[in-house]
């Protein structure tokens, strides 16, 4: 089963019902990688929708090897950006490069040139699609 | 609770060095049944939400709708041409 990762702003998306539909068709297993959370919860009661749409989700806690996987990303990454991509969008890729391992992996972002720079240094980069929702 | 049964395949090299570890298998594939559980159940929600919508008489915005499978259909068709070339 292909997977569709979620950041923080494809999560809003989840949000709609047309999006909703539209995955639910493509048969994708919805991941988000828990750290998302950190971006996006605010603790208010406004996070009703956030809720909604986490629980037609799978979350991934972030685990050592993630992290340190991350980094790495990271630094390879910096040199070749303006400003480095952010500690949540390269362990988001992380997880991607991790889950690619064994299937196709459909990353939604709305930041796609941060994420396209990190998808190319992941190991299973041809695994990777990143689009923007 | 009534137990249903399939075949997972292991690359034997794998295996053997698991074995030889002392890794606890049994327990791997615990992980992986609950791995298992959680996407059944993500999936029966999100069939549930989108049912819930339309029962409730909502309606999709066409072009919303549109664009969202487009960009699902171009991503998947973007990962079947590398994994063709692969």
């Amino acid at each position: 089963m292909p997977a569709c990762i979620l950041d923080s702003t494809a999560l809003d998306e989840l949000g709609t019902p047309e999006w909703r539909r539209a995955l639910l068709e493509a048969g994708y297993d919805l991941v988000v990688p828990t750290v998302v959370l950190a971006e996006r919860h605010t603790g208010r009661p406004q996070d009703h929708q956030l809720r909604t749409a986490l629980r037609a989700t799978r979350r991934t806690p972030l685990d050592e090897a993630r992290a340190y996987a991350a980094g790495a990303l990271r630094h390879k990454v910096a040199p070749t950006r303006r400003r480095a991509p952010s500690a949540v969008d390269a362990v988001v890729v992380a997880v991607a490069d991790h889950v690619a391992r064994r299937d196709d992996v459909l990353v939604l972002t709305s930041d796609v040139a941060d994420f396209e720079a990190l998808r190319t240094q992941a190991a299973n980069s041809r695994r990777i699609a990143v689009r923007r929702p | 609770m009534s137990k249903g049964r399939i075949t997972v395949t292991i690359d034997q090299a794998l295996l053997d060095r698991a074995r030889s570890l002392g890794v606890n298998l049994s327990a791997a594939c615990e992980r992986g049944i609950a791995e298992v559980t959680e996407t059944v159940g993500a999936r029966a929600e999100l069939a549930r939400q989108v049912a819930d919508y339309e029962d409730n008489g909502g309606v999709y915005d066409d072009e919303k709708l549109a664009r969202a499978r487009h960009v699902l259909a171009d991503a998947q068709a973007a990962l079947a041409v590398e994994r063709k070339a692969g």
